[in-house]
């Protein structure tokens, strides 16, 4: 049996005899009879230039076979420790989750000082001189009078004041500032000295409850990634009248119950309220005209909510083992 | 706080409501209800009568019991309790099994009230009334104190009882405080008022209360209250302050006198101010008087820590046979404040500091006195109910707008139901031609409703706060520009992260001072904390790398967080700063990040730091300016480390020039030089001033160096590229370099 070498090499001179002939053919017929031939053996030679390159690959291939393999399953080592990729801390991811929402909600993002005056702590919050939050047990004072800010919302008043234009310009206030705060406090598993907030409010008129609830419906429902129902109770904050616990539908179980939302369907997520009228005022905003609410959450009680984390002290422990393990 | 189902009806009708439902509308309206507890009797439990009582023959306390059951059978029981003695009515346990005690046969147990978890106190068995167990059932609602911090009212039954009226549209009882009359033609005591902080003081003295044990039915609902029992004038006191949430005090009054030094029984001094001597309250707390604490006296002597405690000399006790019962209003920051300053909170203080209203006063004596007798048969007042007052009758009156109420809530409300739940929590309201007008009641005007919005509060919740329906804010379209030293901290964050494998670590922001010594580190602060969680660890830090560097991981690890330095030394402005810091194994690798992070310059061994290698340090270059420092970790703190620390505020991270390069079309060409060179790297590009560079290769002191030749508009010609070579070599040679 011809090989295929031969065959395709007889293909063409087979094709280039006939074309000899052509001579032979009446004029019209020549040209059409031509035209053919000529794309036959332009066909016959271009097979037979894929035979011979391929002809050439397995040769160069038959050869490489004898190389060694490469091991990629063998991973990265450098004879010290463990070599693992980093990872952002859960706060900074919880935060940028929170953040990305609100500024595609119109929220601006603001970031405080973490040591405060008393008056941007208590005062500028409707605060009384004698009220317990101002208790020397739960807030870390400082040598030079400052203290360590117990709540996000001891940034309103200068948030106030600093967007008060933009209140004039646009009619509307709208920033959430998230930020670390401290409660001078015994730890536990679920309490530590330092823990992250975030605050947020807007301001405009005719601001009402209506809006608050429709704004943390989407802001929540955002930041969970799933369509969330939310519910207010009657609470009480110096700085907002009304005042109101903010409670979230489970985002884990839809409702049926589990142990995140203690079976009852709803989590306690928040506190919230129409921003005080004094609270306004010291921020440079007429009350009787512009209204606006304000909300905080805990970061760090949605970061462990959201990541499981089963011990707040692990957050600032700089457990790198733990760190990366929520990547 | 708890609250009993079975109380609250004594003012409210809640027939056909469950404790459920009240709780979840509690909740919802009013305050946080942590729990609902179901009360009831255990099973088994039959009243009988003692129908002959003997001595154990073989034990000293030991009685032996005929029982005649309610169901007409009749046992035999052996029971320990003093109060045993035949006639009495007892609650027998009917399920315990048969058992001997000393050789007589016991069939059942007569029971304590404690032991069939009814009342605190155990004082012997319980003796009924008659031959029928009292119903026990009920319910107990946990109230979360803190919201209810905010309202006074709320801190008894009858407050509670008046919010459900209006959630359940059902009527709330009135108090008839027409009892408080009846003595008045008895001598009124002396009381004198001496201080602004005791708005009002209300006494009234009786005899013949001794011998008269305290009835089941406050033991009881004391004890679902979470209260004990400690004889019926105390447990009058604290069921009446949980009735109104008004704080009642009870003195033996013989020994008030005699600590007063009065010279006969009716000689009673009472005076309300502050002290001079030294005062022993009932908990044997020894309080040295100052002058703002409130006292109640007796002439001179203190008797009672104002609104927080009595006094250990003129406590009730059994044997008290008149009584002078307390009913006042104090002013609340000054309750808490000596509360606070002597640690002293009692149920009274948590109550008068959230500002108890002196109307108050009239409800609270009308039910001791009711209490008095129905079941002191034999009681006698002996004063007038006298009552002092020191405060200006709180006249509040708010208006608002319907219009500005609906726009505020987001929902077009009706008159009607403002009006309805207005009216039924006691404000006295009208509106008309949309304009609301209210009248606040005295027990809601102290430290609670003073404003429009606090009306719009009452309104709302009982709207029912779930009826409101989200509603998207009108708002100006408007652009929203992320702070680029936010979003610029992101990248370099994410940089470290993703590009260089470090880990984001939090710290907390004071020194821990143990680990710093254990390190040999002495760190500077320049603020500190005043109330430290541990006494040591007070300084507040000036730098992150310390920090870092105490938590001895092993890894690459970094935290971007603020620092507090000072411009004066004293801290007077506590100035934050933000550093990003971080640890790794290479000095080299380290420099090679900052270098990438910030595109900087370095110069070796000018960083200042007492963390850091001697010698194997550089300081942080930013267009000339000092932003921070990089170096190999002092081996004293740790082996094979190194660390960086830069000052962020200090970052300029506006938008460089984004702008796309020429790339030329022709080929460059690339001449490579070695030269020796005994210097630092960084000096050859001063010597090479203007070329495009690169290092290819170092041999000890040889660098290998390539030039790149390159134009926009021509290929270099041979001898074009001679002449540069030339040029290279006359460079190097001026500069010191040997080829
Ligand atoms: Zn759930």
């Amino acid at each position: 049996m011809m090989d295929k070498l031969q065959e395709l090499k007889a293909e063409i001179e087979k094709i280039k005899k006939q074309m000899a002939e052509l001579k032979s053919l009446p004029e019209g017929q020549r040209q059409v009879e031509g035209q053919r031939l000529n794309a036959l053996k332009k066909n016959a030679e271009a097979e037979l230039f894929k035979f011979l390159n391929k002809q050439k690959q397995d040769e160069i291939n038959s050869k490489l076979l004898n190389d060694k393999l490469i091991d990629i399953t063998i991973p990265s080592y450098n004879g010290k420790t463990r070599v693992e990729g980093g990872a952002l801390h859960p706060i900074t991811k919880m935060m940028r989750r929170v953040v990305q929402i609100a500024v595609s909600m119109g929220f601006h993002v603001e970031d405080g000082r973490e040591i405060v005056t008393e008056y941007e702590n208590f005062d500028s919050l409707n605060i009384a001189k004698e009220h317990p939050a101002r208790d020397i047990q739960d807030t870390f004072y400082l040598s030079n009078g400052m203290l360590l800010k117990t709540q996000t919302s001891a940034l309103q008043n200068i948030i106030l004041k600093k967007y008060g234009d933009e209140l004039r310009k646009h009619g509307i206030i709208s920033a959430v500032f998230p930020g670390r705060c401290y409660r001078n406090e015994a730890t536990d598993a679920s309490h530590e000295f330092a823990f992250f907030q975030c605050e947020g409010v807007m301001v405009g008129e005719n601001i009402s409850i209506s809006n608050l609830i429709y704004v943390m419906e989407e802001l929540i429902s955002g930041i969970f990634e799933t369509q969330i129902k939310i519910r207010l109770r009657p609470g009480f904050f110096p700085f907002t009248e009304p005042s109101f616990e903010l409670d979230m539908s489970c985002p884990f179980c839809g409702e049926a119950g589990c142990p995140s939302c203690k079976h009852s369907g709803w989590i306690e997520f928040s506190g919230c309220g129409m921003i005080h009228k004094n609270v306004l005022a010291m921020g440079g905003i007429d009350g009787e005209r512009y209204s606006g609410f304000a909300f905080g959450f805990g970061l760090t009680r949605l970061a462990m909510m959201k990541y499981g984390i089963k011990d707040v002290r692990l957050l600032n422990s700089g457990n790198i083992e733990f760190l990366r393990s929520i990547r | 706080m708890k609250i009993s189902l079975n109380w609250l009806k004594d003012y409210v009708d809640l027939d056909g409501i469950s404790a459920e439902t009240i709780a979840d509308k509690l909740t919802k309206t009013t305050c946080e209800i942590e729990g609902v507890e179901h009360k009831t009797l255990q099973e088994g439990i039959v009243a009988g009568e003692v129908i002959e009582c003997k001595k154990h023959v073989s034990s000293d306390h030991l009685h032996v019991l005929k029982v005649k059951l309610s169901t007409g059978e009749t046992r035999q029981i052996v029971c320990g309790a003093p109060n045993a003695r035949e006639g009495i009515y007892v609650a027998v346990d009917t399920l315990l099994p048969s058992k001997e005690l000393r050789g007589v046969k016991s069939d059942g147990m007569c029971c304590s009230l404690a032991e069939l978890g009814l009342a605190g106190d155990d004082e012997g068995i319980w003796e009924l009334e008659n031959l029928e167990i009292p119903a026990c059932e009920d319910w107990v609602f946990e109230i979360d104190n803190k919201s209810i911090t905010n309202r006074p009212d709320l801190w008894g039954h009858y407050g509670l009882a008046r919010e459900l009226s209006v959630i359940f549209g059902r009527k709330l009882k009135g108090i008839d405080t027409g009892n408080t009359l009846k003595f008045d033609k008895l001598p009124r005591l002396d009381i004198k008022i001496e201080s602004k902080n005791c708005l009002s003081y209300s006494s009234i003295m009786i005899d013949n209360v001794d011998g008269i044990s305290s009835p089941f039915i406050l033991q009881n609902r004391l004890y679902n209250c979470g209260h004990g029992s400690h004889g019926f004038l105390v447990d009058i006191t604290n069921y009446v302050m949980l009735c109104f949430g008004n704080p009642v005090h009870a003195f033996d009054a013989d020994k008030f006198n005699a600590v007063g030094g009065a010279k006969g029984k009716r000689d009673i001094k009472i005076r309300i101010g502050s002290a001079g001597r030294q005062f022993i309250t009932l908990k044997d707390n020894i309080i040295e008087p100052d002058g703002d604490m409130l006292f109640v006296k007796s002439n001179d002597t203190p008797v009672a820590l104002a609104g927080i405690m009595g006094g250990k000399d003129s406590g009730i006790s059994k044997d008290t046979k008149s009584v002078i019962f307390e009913i006042a209003s104090f002013d609340a920051i000054n309750i808490r404040r000596t509360a606070m300053k002597l640690n002293l909170r009692t149920d009274a203080s948590a109550r008068y500091e959230k500002g108890i209203d002196p109307e108050v006063n009239f409800l609270a004596v009308a039910e001791v006195l009711r209490l008095v007798e129905k079941y002191a048969k034999r009681a006698v007042a002996v004063s007038s109910y006298t009552r002092v007052i020191n405060y200006d009758k709180r006249d509040i009156e708010i208006s608002l707008t319907k219009e500005y109420l609906d726009s505020f809530v987001g929902v077009k409300l009706s008159e009607d139901g403002i009006l309805k739940t207005l009216c039924g929590l006691g404000f006295d309201s009208s509106i008309e031609k949309g304009k609301i007008g209210v009248k606040v009641p005295s027990f809601r005007s102290w430290n609670d409703i003073a404003n429009k919005y606090d009306v719009i509060e009452e309104i709302v919740r009982f709207y029912g706060y779930e009826n409101i329906k989200p509603l998207a804010p009108k708002v100006t379209l408007r652009r929203v520009e992320r702070d680029i030293r936010q979003t610029g901290l992101e990248s370099i964050k994410d940089c470290l992260v993703m590009k260089y494998g470090f880990t984001e670590v939090h710290t907390n922001i004071w020194y821990n001072t143990g680990i710093c010594k254990s390190l040999n580190i002495e760190p500077v602060s320049y603020l500190k904390v005043i109330n430290p969680f541990n006494k040591n660890d007070d300084k507040i830090r000036s730098d992150l790398l310390t920090s870092l560097l105490c938590l001895k991981q092993q890894g690459r690890i970094f935290e971007a967080a603020r620092v507090w330095k000072t411009s004066n030394g004293k801290g007077e402005n506590g100035e934050e700063e933000v550093r990003l810091s971080g640890v790794c194994e290479s000095y080299i690798e380290a420099a090679e990040i900052l270098r990438d992070l910030f595109d900087c310059k370095f110069k070796l061994r000018t960083a200042d730091k007492d963390l850091l290698h001697p010698i194997n340090n550089a300081s942080v270059l930013i267009n000339g300016q000092n932003v921070g420092c990089v170096g190999v970790i002092h081996p004293r703190i740790g082996k094979d480390l190194a660390g960086f620390e830069i000052n962020l505020s200090m970052i300029d991270f506006k938008r460089k020039d984004e702008k796309a390069a020429d790339i030329s079309k022709f080929p460059k060409t690339i001449l490579d030089f070695t030269f020796e060179w005994n210097g630092i790297y960084d000096e050859l590009s001063g010597i090479f001033d203007g070329y495009d560079f690169y290092l290819k290769d170092i041999y000890e002191n040889k660098f290998t160096l390539s030039f790149v030749l390159k134009s926009l508009v021509k290929t270099f010609t041979k001898s074009e590229i001679d002449a540069e070579h030339k040029k290279i070599i006359e460079r190097a040679k001026r500069g010191g370099l040997s080829i």
